[in-house]
């Protein structure tokens, strides 16, 4: 633990003096909280923007959360919301949806604010695309993250691409990515998992948002918005019940989240069997 | 079920690829390391061997027949692998899929089919029992592993997931792993052309149901039911409109509603799903359609002329899926009308044999052969577009045009085959006159339908004329057909019975597809696919009620209740017979077997809100559907047909007869899983 920490707060370190005006984003979540944490830890404050996105279709208990931490950490709190986002519902189409409300709002944030860096609290054991993220994480004009390129391949057995992404060794980490770079994502809890999370929860004593524990036989293992994500069959009241809970499960942590897409594309796949 | 696995084909084969690259770049520098340690001195004193061999007469003859000893020593070895195989024997399997025994039999009275009367004389002929149920999947791969749906695991076209109760195809697994989306067969078990393979026996499977991905064979293999197009799906076609006809919900066709400008139409062709910045789009090219006396299709710098019939020639297209590498396609269109309004119908963009986003042949170069000497052809699992004509798009008659075009691609593979076919075993699959016969199905068996049966006979005298005394040939169906009058909602009826709580009732609308509404901890029995039953038994489902102890007596009490339903309209009872999963089947995969499969009786078929884990008001329905016929019922009234070149003295042979009799006529065992016998005694 004390090690996944020193290396956090290293790399915060790194952010704050590499980059005039990062900012952080706070979803309300254990792994943005746990952030946050971090970062007062080290500065003793937060001296950077919070930013919280807001879909508008978050839980009542999300927006209360938010607005007591904020006042009791006195955080420069940032909430951004897409305002033109118009009639979009995840019925319609989920992928619409997300984009014009947690893209775009995020997109207008930073035109508006100018940030370079943005602290995001995503981990490896999250997904497998998230496995290949690097701490540093450059992203163009319009958000996209290069991995690769396409290359005609040189010989028998050789890719038809190349790595973009430069290897993070040690702790020297790349910052500076150039002219085509918009802004860069910084990840300091990218080596966590989410054990680690509940347990530094627990450590530091932070606080956590109700929707974590179980109501009903039911509790959250992941945030978003309401339409989108679903409680997971749980009995875990407390920190370390759920602690407990995650050292035996074997579900993946957002299944909660991507439930409704899967149901989207089984029925995509189900539609297309002629019997149907 | 993986939470990515929407994201399609490509995405995650970049990771694949990336990964490999690092290994394989550390490889190849070993490599090159060893190799200039000792490639150079090896080469020097094979060049030196070379020279005094050539140096002397004598060195040259002693060369010469040492090279003609190895060979005939792996000539040797490799005669031996095959077990008492004998070079020169060739066994035919050919499966004509939904060859009904009732019409065949009716039309071999009649003359209308000479070439399978002289078979039935001259070999033999018998209705053959089918599986229970009698769906494609389920019957086609019994006859590949002679074994019951237990011995490879596939018990309907829908499968649940008993943890999530989610219905999925059960025709392939998809997974995602760290390398993205990958594909694997859905038949588990072993199919005859494994053992024959592994016996060193020629053997090609062209198109059998089931099959894909492409397997490794000893021959040759091309994937059929199953296979999927570049979107990942059974079935995704388009329909170019400019009037303003309404997507269903249930449609499995996309509608592009575009805008006719200057005798031209400007619009997209819509690919794979490729993930772009944070969001999934789908990959599209421009496309322009030039209508007028010679309307053609542009895309990506050709044109291409659509014919006098509609419908243009096959069209390859590449996809540039961002970051990684092109993924190609082909496709047909079919310009249904340019004047008063436009509109055009495009099959789905199918796997491009010459470049194949997923693998449907074995080799991969058997693909690009293939084309080469017959064209581009259907490469889809289902290519006929019952789809369609059931949402309206085309009509029956452009389906037929369709049907035929694949008919005639088809048996083009099979010639191509047949041509080199020296010794083995040549397993073939014709299914498109299944899916002719659920559109044009009526009682009387009209002339399409007579059509085909007249055509096939044609295609097997020609067989048969080609021939030579050391084939034996097989031909078989998987099912009969029945015709589908009235749907029956099996959930519905365990909601009117107490056996399953809804928390919201299903509308129209909103039938309440994948269980949506399902209240689990008040739900002892639920029904999915078309003739599946499972108790929601604690320790099994994600969300199990019923106790172990108590399930055989529930499942009685189903039984009893379901025996019992009547139909008001017909005054008939929908069901024939009820099985119960755990006593009709056996091996390593009946664990997965419904607890109760339903036998329908004839005319009888499940609704399709059933089959998707949803449910409906009515537990009984007229079918105004344009598919009319179906063989998704008892197995005792779709049997399905048999006809050999040889005598068959096995009484009541079933479709789990097919892969012992073929491993018995090329000499092998037949191995103690495979429940079914020879033909031959």
């Amino acid at each position: 633990m004390d090690k996944l920490v020193s290396k956090s707060e290293y790399i915060l370190r790194e952010v704050s003096s590499r980059f005039e005006n990062p900012a952080v984003l706070w979803s309300t979540g254990k792994d943005s909280t746990c952030m946050l944490s971090l970062i007062r830890n080290v500065f003793g404050e937060v001296p950077f923007p919070v930013v919280h996105l807001d879909t508008g279709r978050k839980f009542p208990e999300i927006y209360e959360f938010r607005d007591k931490l904020s006042k009791e950490w006195g955080l420069n709190l940032m909430v951004s919301r897409n305002s033109d986002a118009g009639d979009v519902s995840p019925e319609k189409s989920h992928f619409e949806c997300c984009s014009a409300l947690k893209t775009e709002a995020l997109k207008n944030v930073l035109r508006e604010h100018g940030f370079d860096a943005l602290i995001m609290s995503i981990r490896r054991d999250e997904h497998y695309m998230r496995n290949l993220e690097r701490f540093f994480s450059p992203r163009d004009r319009e958000f996209r993250w290069h991995i690769v390129r396409p290359k005609e391949p040189q010989e028998v057995g050789d890719a038809p691409f190349e790595s973009l992404q430069n290897p993070e060794l040690w702790d020297l980490y790349q910052t500076d990515f150039g002219e085509k770079c918009s802004h860069v994502r910084v990840h300091p809890i990218l080596h966590w998992t989410e054990l680690d999370v509940w347990r530094y929860t627990k450590e530091s004593n932070l606080p956590v948002n109700s929707l974590y524990f179980s109501k009903d036989g039911k509790r959250f293992r992941s945030l978003g918005c309401m339409p989108c994500t679903t409680p997971i069959e749980s009995g875990a009241s407390s920190i370390d019940e759920i602690i407990s809970e995650l050292e035996t499960t074997r579900i993946p942590e957002r299944s909660g989240r991507t439930q409704d897409k899967e149901r989207e594309e089984t029925m995509r796949k189900l539609r297309s069997l002629g019997y149907m | 079920m993986f939470p990515f696995s929407y994201i399609d084909p490509g995405t995650g084969s970049v990771i694949a690829g990336s990964l490999w690259g690092v290994i394989g770049a550390i490889l190849t520098a070993i490599g090159a390391f060893l190799m200039a340690w000792f490639i150079r001195p090896l080469r020097r004193l094979l060049s030196r061997a070379w020279k005094a061999a050539m140096g002397s007469g004598r060195f040259g003859i002693f060369f010469i027949i040492a090279v003609a000893i190895i060979i005939m020593a792996s000539v040797i070895i490799n005669y031996q692998n095959t077990e008492g195989f004998e070079m020169g024997k060739k066994v035919i399997v050919l499966g004509i899929d939904a060859m009904d025994p009732k019409v065949v039999e009716r039309m071999m009275e009649e003359g209308k089919l000479p070439n399978l009367k002289k078979l039935t004389n001259s070999g033999g002929y018998s209705r053959l029992g089918t599986t229970t149920p009698p769906e494609t999947p389920v019957a086609w791969s019994a006859a590949a592993t002679g074994s019951n749906p237990g011995g490879y695991g596939i018990f309907d076209f829908i499968a649940r997931d008993p943890a999530t109760y989610l219905p999925g195809l059960s025709l392939v697994e998809q997974g995602s792993v760290a390398t993205g989306t990958q594909y694997a067969s859905g038949m588990k078990g072993i199919p005859f052309w494994k053992i024959t393979s592994d016996a060193g026996i020629p053997t090609s499977v062209i198109k059998w149901p089931v099959t894909f991905p492409a397997e490794k064979v000893n021959g040759r293999m091309l994937s059929g039911l199953g296979t999927v197009d570049i979107r990942g799906l059974l079935n995704s076609y388009s329909f170019y409109t400019e009037d303003d006809t309404k997507q269903g919900p249930m449609d499995a066709g996309r509608i592009v509603h575009v805008s006719p400008r200057g005798g031209r139409v400007d619009t997209v062709l819509y690919g794979p799903r490729i993930q772009k910045g944070s969001e999934v789009v789908d990959a599209e090219v421009p496309m322009t359609v030039i209508l007028g006396d010679n309307p053609a299709i542009q895309i990506q710098g050709s044109s291409y002329p659509i014919g006098k019939d509609g419908w243009s020639p096959w069209i390859r297209v590449a996809f540039s899926t961002g970051f990684l590498r092109n993924v190609y396609g082909i496709f047909r269109a079919y310009l249904l009308s340019s004047t008063p309004e436009f509109g055009m119908y495009v099959t789905s963009v199918q796997i491009d044999p010459e470049n194949q986003l997923y693998r449907i042949t074995y080799p991969e170069g058997y693909g690009k052969e293939l084309a080469g000497e017959i064209g581009l052809f259907y490469t889809m699992g289902q290519p006929e577009d019952t789809k369609a004509v059931n949402e309206g798009r085309i009509s029956r008659e452009v389906f037929l045009e369709q049907f035929w075009q694949i008919e005639g691609e088809r048996e083009k593979i099979f010639w191509n085959e047949f041509s080199r076919f020296r010794s083995g075993v040549l397993a073939f699959g014709f299914d498109s006159g299944d899916r002719m016969q659920h559109i044009f199905w009526e009682t009387n068996t009209p002339k399409e339908i007579e059509d085909y049966y007249i055509q096939k006979d044609g295609f097997i005298g020609e067989l048969l004329g080609r021939i030579d005394g050391n084939t034996s040939l097989i031909i078989f169906s998987d099912h009969g057909f029945n015709a589908f009058n009235r749907s029956v909602c099996i959930n519905a009826w365990l909601v009117e019975n107490g056996y399953m709580t809804l928390t919201r009732p299903p509308t129209g609308d909103d039938p309440g597809t994948l269980f949506r509404y399902v209240d689990w901890n008040r739900t002892e029995a639920y029904s999915l696919g078309f003739a599946s039953i499972f108790i929601n038994l604690k320790g099994r489902e994600g969300q199990g009620i019923v106790e172990p102890g108590d399930k055989e007596h529930l499942i009685d009490e189903i039984i009893e209740g379901l025996s019992k339903l009547s139909d008001p309209e017909t005054n008939r009872k929908p069901i024939l017979k009820l099985y119960r999963g755990g006593e009709i089947y056996s091996g390593d995969f009946s664990a997965d077997a419904p607890d109760i499969v339903i036998g329908f009786d004839e005319g009888y078929r499940m609704s399709w809100e059933n089959a998707v884990g949803g449910s409906r008001q009515a537990i009984l329905a007229d079918n105004n559907e344009e598919w009319k016929g179906d063989h998704l019922v008892d197995p005792s009234i779709v049997p399905a047909v048999l006809f050999a070149n040889f005598n068959i003295t096995k009484e009541n042979p079933d479709l789990t007869d097919i892969a012992p009799t073929v491993l018995n006529l090329l000499g092998l065992e037949v191995p103690q899983t495979m429940g079914g016998k020879g033909l031959v005694s």
